[in-house]
Order: structure tokens, then C-alpha cells, then sequence
């Protein structure tokens, strides 16, 4: 089967700057990896090529063997690193719209989640707090059955109890037809949910490895491995 | 019960280590089935692969057993329980020597110290 | 898809029209009370007594609100067709609607009927607001009864060729509409190449298109009128296929500025598809 998500020297310039250069890379099926490195290394511009909101300035990006376009956009689900929904919708208008356009979209799953963190589905956008908000978005993207889910700063500027929600989330919705990609500076939060890491410097690939293998052959976890490898 | 890692060894390793306390515990009792991997995972908060990899390994020991279609049961063998209650034990007593060498206690006088706390368990805990 | 795009688009527009078109529905049925006769003859009364100023005021006041609410109602349209386009595509809502399983071209088209149907129907509402102001309901019934009157003739031939000219002339103007939305869309799509300035740069490409726009149709009139200088045409023939000349000139207008727009819609869809860089 093909690696559900392949970069072949992919690289990426806005204008002089080179944001992210000869990256290969393959995430299989079932695997929740997770895509670390310090602000500003790639990691958003690497996720967002892999949506197709950004083109690729050299190489390739593959989602299931295809380069983005509409059929891959229907295998991947998209938690952007921003508030990406109008504000003047309710929630429920936001629950109509993904039903519409994404046929694994399961609105009783969306509801329930809404429902065991008492957000009320008719309220507005506008009237939400920044961190209710992100569960909102958060929900919507783990409420569709796709086959790549790539989450970008899923729990950056959200408080503990939020966090351990968003990852116990995660965790719930694994399935071995699906990866996920976490992009995040949040190392030890998230370590034990991964299987596999890729650091990202400067736009390279610094380290591709499973978490297991980075404990047992350097006898450390990836957060002290993290804090070693971009050491100020 | 929240489960906890340390960063120097893999999380499956310290995994099967939580189960293994639980079943030589009771917690699980012999011959009892085990929760869905999906569930074991989402209690530890950890990585349904990194759950079943424990899993597959305590099954490997015989600790555990799979059928076909009922899901994993704890082994019934008690003496393979009991023995591991042993081992684990025998290693916090190794571990409890080592820690008093590095005190400089020789192995005579932890026995003295642990005697002398058996004997008095209730004073013991209140200054603990 | 695509009706599913222009149903959210226009969910998402109605919003803010409506409004805006029932206030001035509103406003024109009050203007007209307030200039009734009878309010005349009332405000002769009170200007007598020295007490005519507080409702004169009123007076002037809703229609000065009148004036600048159709005025409003059409920057209004253009902003939001700019602002749908850039904001809700080229913005962060674009996060969006570039992750949902649809092609450009459909996210091009479903802005584009929309912003085209709203400038329609703030004209239409225009309008029907004026005519609410001069005339009473049944007569802008009876207005509207009367055109299909107007463009009839007792020779047949005649009429029918003016109906067709009027249908003519509603496709020119739609074409027309359509034009300047795409143009718009093209010109906010190639300023977004820009890393930095994109408004800037958008400005820019819309006079670098309408120019080149300009240019292109002047050349290609200018050689169309030297080429048909050039054909010797019998002495009365122009006279005998005037109406054939209007139509078919009409429908060379129709076709040129139909032209125009498909070009700025495929370079939109084009970038769009194969540049894009939402950032």
C-alpha cells in the first residue's frame, strides 16, 4: 500500500527565504507521528503543502500517491494553526457545512463531542472564548473519518485540562486506515502519544526516528533528545 | 491511577512493567479478561501501538493470552504469577541494598534497621 | 457542489444585504408619507404658528438617509464582492474553503453568480424604492404592464426584432456585470503572488488588465474597421440588413466581452490551482 503521505525533495522558497528544502519523508497508515522543531523551522509550511495551500516550489508532495487536489482534500483533515471559521456562524451552520462537502464527516460523533464538553451547538462563533473555539475546530476535524489528519499546533495556548482533552481525543479516534501528524514545540505533553518523530531545523529534516528507538538506543526521552539537538 | 514514564527507557517496557504490578496485584485477577487495547490505551494516555506492542510482549512471556475472538485474558497460571510477584520483589530488595550501600550501610545492619522498623510499623508511618 | 457553495455563499451574504434593502424599503415608504399633501397642509398650518421646523428637519433628514442609503447599497456591493473574494478565499477563512473537496472553478463561479446576483438585486431594489417614493403600488404594477406595450408595433416583424434587442442588450449588460466582477477576482489573484503588498499589488493588476483589456479591444476594433473599409459593399446593401447589422454587431459585442472575462477567469482558476499561497 502506498505510504499514506511521501515527500520526494520537497521544497519550498517565499521569495528569498528558504522555508523548507530537500524534505523525504513517508508516514504510513495507522501511525501518529509527530513534527517537532522550534518556530519558524517548517513545520506549518510542510503540513500546509501537504493540504495544498501552499504549492511546492520544488519536488514532490503525495497524499496516498496523489499530488493534492480535490480527492486527496476528501482523505485529509486539516486543524489549521489558526482560527479559520467565520465568526458569525453557529455551530451548528459550521456542523451543516462539513456534512455538505465531506461524506466522512459523522455529525452524531461531532455532536457528542460538543455535548460532553457542554458547548451549545446554537451558539455563535463570535461569543466563544479563544479556548472553546479551538476545541470547536479541533471537534469538526476529528469528526471525520479521513485517512491523514494533520493537526497543526493542536495544543499550543490551550490550558492542561484542555490539552490532556485534545490528546485523549486523539488517542480515541486512532485507527489503523489512519495517520496523524502532530506539529508541535510541546514535546513532553505529547511524546507518549506518538509513534515515530521528525525533527524539522531550518527547514531540513534533522532526525526521523520511532520514539521507542530514540529511548532505547540514546537512553533518553525526545523531549531531553529535543532539548539536546536545538540547544541555544 | 495515572500511569507515569520515565524519559530513559521505551514507554512499552515501562507499560508492560504497570500491567505486570497490576496482575501480580490482583488488580487484575488471574484469568480475567483484559480491556480492549483502545481502552488501555486511552486510561494510560498513550499510543494504541505502543499499548499493544506491551501487550504483545507480555503475551510473548505467556503473561497474557489471546482467543480468537473473545479478546486477551490473563493467564490462570498462578505459579507463573507468583513467580513473578518473586522476581519483582527480589528486584526492589536488590534495589533497597543498593540504595543503603550507597549510604554506606553494610547488608547487616539494613537487616538491624529493617527488624527495628517492622517492630514499631505504627511510629514508623507517622514520622514518614 | 457547486449549489452547494453558492447556497453557503449566499447564506453567508444575505446577511448583510438584507438589511440594508429593507431599510430603504422602509425609508422610501416614509419619505412619502412625510412629502404627502397632507403633511403639507399640516406643516403650512404649524409654519404659521412658527412650528414647522422640528417636522421640516424630518423631512430633510430621511431624505438625505434615502439618498445616501442607495449610495451605500452600492459601495456596499462592490466591498463585499471584493472582500468575499479576497477574505474569504485568499484570507484565513480560506484555511476553509481550499480544504473542502472542491475546484477552484467552482469557488470562482459560486462568488461570482452571487456578487453578480446581489448587484442585480440591489439595482432592482434601487428602483422599486424610487418608484415606491413617486408612485403608489398599482402604478408600478401598471408601469411594468405598459413596456411589453411600448416595444410593440403593428408589424410583427418589427416587434419581435426589438424584443430580441432588448434580450440583446439584458445579455450585454450581464456580460458586462460578469466582466467586472472576474476582472476584479483576477486582478486581487495575481496581487496575491506577492508575498508582501498584496491590496497593493492587486490595485496594480487591475489597471494592468483593464489597460491591456483597453488596448487589445481598440487594436482589434481599429483593424475590424480597416478590413471592412476595404470590402467594396453594394450601394444599398447596408440599408437592406440594417437590423442584421444591429444584431449581429451586438452579438460581436456579446462575444468579445465574454471573450475578456473567460481569460480573466481561467488565469484566476489557473493561479488558484497551480500557485497558490496562502500564507
Amino acid at each position: 500500500m502506498e505510504p499514506i503521505l511521501e515527500c520526494r525533495v520537497l521544497g519550498k522558497r517565499y521569495g528569498s527565504k528558504q522555508a523548507l528544502a530537500s524534505v523525504d519523508l513517508k508516514v504510513e497508515r495507522g501511525r501518529i507521528v509527530g513534527l517537532l522543531g522550534p518556530n519558524g523551522s517548517g513545520k506549518t509550511t510542510l503540513i500546509k503543502l501537504a493540504t495544498g495551500l501552499l504549492s511546492p516550489s520544488a519536488g514532490q508532495i503525495l497524499i496516498d500517491g496523489k499530488a493534492p487536489g480535490v480527492e486527496t482534500k476528501e482523505l485529509v483533515s486539516y486543524l489549521p494553526d489558526r482560527p479559520y471559521l467565520g465568526d458569525w456562524m453557529k455551530v451548528n451552520d459550521i456542523i451543516d457545512l462539513f456534512a455538505d462537502f465531506y461524506r466522512n464527516f459523522d455529525r452524531v460523533k461531532a455532536l457528542e463531542m460538543l455535548a460532553r464538553l457542554s458547548i451549545n451547538p446554537a451558539d455563535r462563533l463570535k461569543t466563544m472564548s479563544k479556548g472553546t473555539k479551538e476545541k470547536v475546530q479541533l471537534i469538526l476535524v476529528m469528526s471525520r473519518s479521513a485517512s491523514l489528519y494533520l493537526l497543526d499546533e493542536p495544543i499550543g495556548g490551550v490550558d492542561p485540562a484542555t490539552r490532556d482533552y485534545i490528546l485523549s481525543t486523539i488517542i480515541g479516534n486512532y485507527s489503523e486506515e489512519a495517520a496523524v501528524v502532530i506539529s508541535t514545540h510541546l514535546i513532553a505533553d505529547v511524546e507518549r502519544v506518538l509513534d515515530d518523530v521528525v525533527f524539522i531545523e531550518n527547514g531540513r529534516i534533522a532526525l526521523s526516528s520511532s520514539v521507542d528507538a530514540i529511548r532505547e538506543e540514546r537512553g533518553m526521552s525526545v523531549d531531553a533528545l529535543f532539548r539536546e539537538v536545538f540547544k541555544c | 491511577m495515572t500511569w507515569d514514564f520515565k524519559g530513559d527507557r521505551p514507554i512499552y517496557i515501562q507499560l508492560m512493567e504497570e500491567i505486570q504490578m497490576y496482575i501480580v496485584s490482583g488488580q487484575y485477577p488471574a484469568g480475567s479478561k483484559l480491556p480492549a487495547v483502545r481502552d488501555l490505551a486511552a486510561e494510560a494516555s498513550v499510543n494504541p501501538n505502543t499499548m499493544q506492542k506491551a501487550l504483545a510482549e507480555l503475551e510473548r512471556d505467556g503473561l497474557l493470552h489471546t482467543q480468537r475472538t473473545a479478546g486477551r485474558f490473563i493467564t490462570e497460571d498462578q505459579d507463573m504469577i507468583r513467580g513473578i510477584r518473586e522476581k519483582l520483589a527480589r528486584e526492589q530488595v536488590d534495589l533497597f541494598f543498593e540504595k543503603m550501600g550507597q549510604l554506606g550501610i553494610s547488608r547487616e545492619e539494613t537487616l538491624l534497621l529493617l527488624q527495628k522498623a517492622a517492630d514499631e510499623p505504627q511510629q514508623e508511618k507517622e514520622s514518614a | 457542489m457547486l449549489k452547494k457553495l453558492m447556497k453557503y455563499e449566499l447564506r453567508a451574504t444575505a446577511r448583510i444585504f438584507l438589511p440594508f434593502f429593507g431599510a430603504l424599503l422602509v425609508l422610501s415608504v416614509l419619505n412619502r408619507i412625510f412629502y404627502s399633501s397632507r403633511v403639507d397642509r399640516m406643516l403650512d398650518t404649524l409654519r404659521q404658528n412658527d412650528k414647522g421646523l422640528p417636522i421640516e428637519i424630518v423631512r430633510i433628514l430621511s431624505a438625505v438617509i434615502f439618498v445616501f442609503l442607495i449610495c451605500a447599497i452600492f459601495a456596499l456591493t462592490v466591498i463585499v464582492m471584493i472582500q468575499r473574494y479576497y477574505k474569504n478565499l485568499l484570507g484565513d477563512e480560506g484555511y476553509l474553503m481550499f480544504t473542502l473537496p472542491v475546484k477552484p472553478w467552482q469557488l470562482i463561479t459560486s462568488k461570482m453568480v452571487i456578487s453578480g446576483m446581489w448587484l442585480i438585486v440591489s439595482g432592482i431594489v434601487t428602483v422599486l424604492a424610487c418608484l415606491l417614493l413617486a408612485a403608489g403600488i398599482e402604478d408600478i404594477v401598471h408601469i411594468f404592464m405598459e413596456i411589453p406595450g411600448a416595444l410593440k408595433t403593428a408589424d410583427s416583424t418589427q416587434t419581435f426584432h426589438n424584443f430580441l434587442a432588448l434580450f440583446e442588450v439584458g445579455i450585454l449588460l450581464l456580460v458586462c456585470l460578469c466582466d467586472f466582477i472576474l476582472l476584479t477576482y483576477a486582478a486581487i489573484t495575481v496581487g496575491q503572488l506577492w508575498s508582501s503588498h498584496k491590496l497593493l499589488g492587486a490595485f496594480g493588476a487591475f489597471l494592468a488588465l483593464n489597460t491591456a483589456f483597453q488596448i487589445v479591444t481598440a487594436f482589434v476594433t481599429w483593424a475590424a474597421g480597416t478590413t471592412l473599409d476595404h470590402i467594396d459593399f453594394p450601394g444599398r446593401w447596408a440599408n437592406d440588413h440594417a437590423i442584421a447589422l444591429i444584431h449581429s454587431g451586438l452579438w460581436v459585442v456579446i462575444l468579445w466581452c465574454a471573450l475578456l472575462g473567460a481569460v480573466c477567469f481561467i488565469l484566476s482558476n489557473q493561479l488558484l490551482q497551480k500557485r497558490l499561497n496562502l500564507e
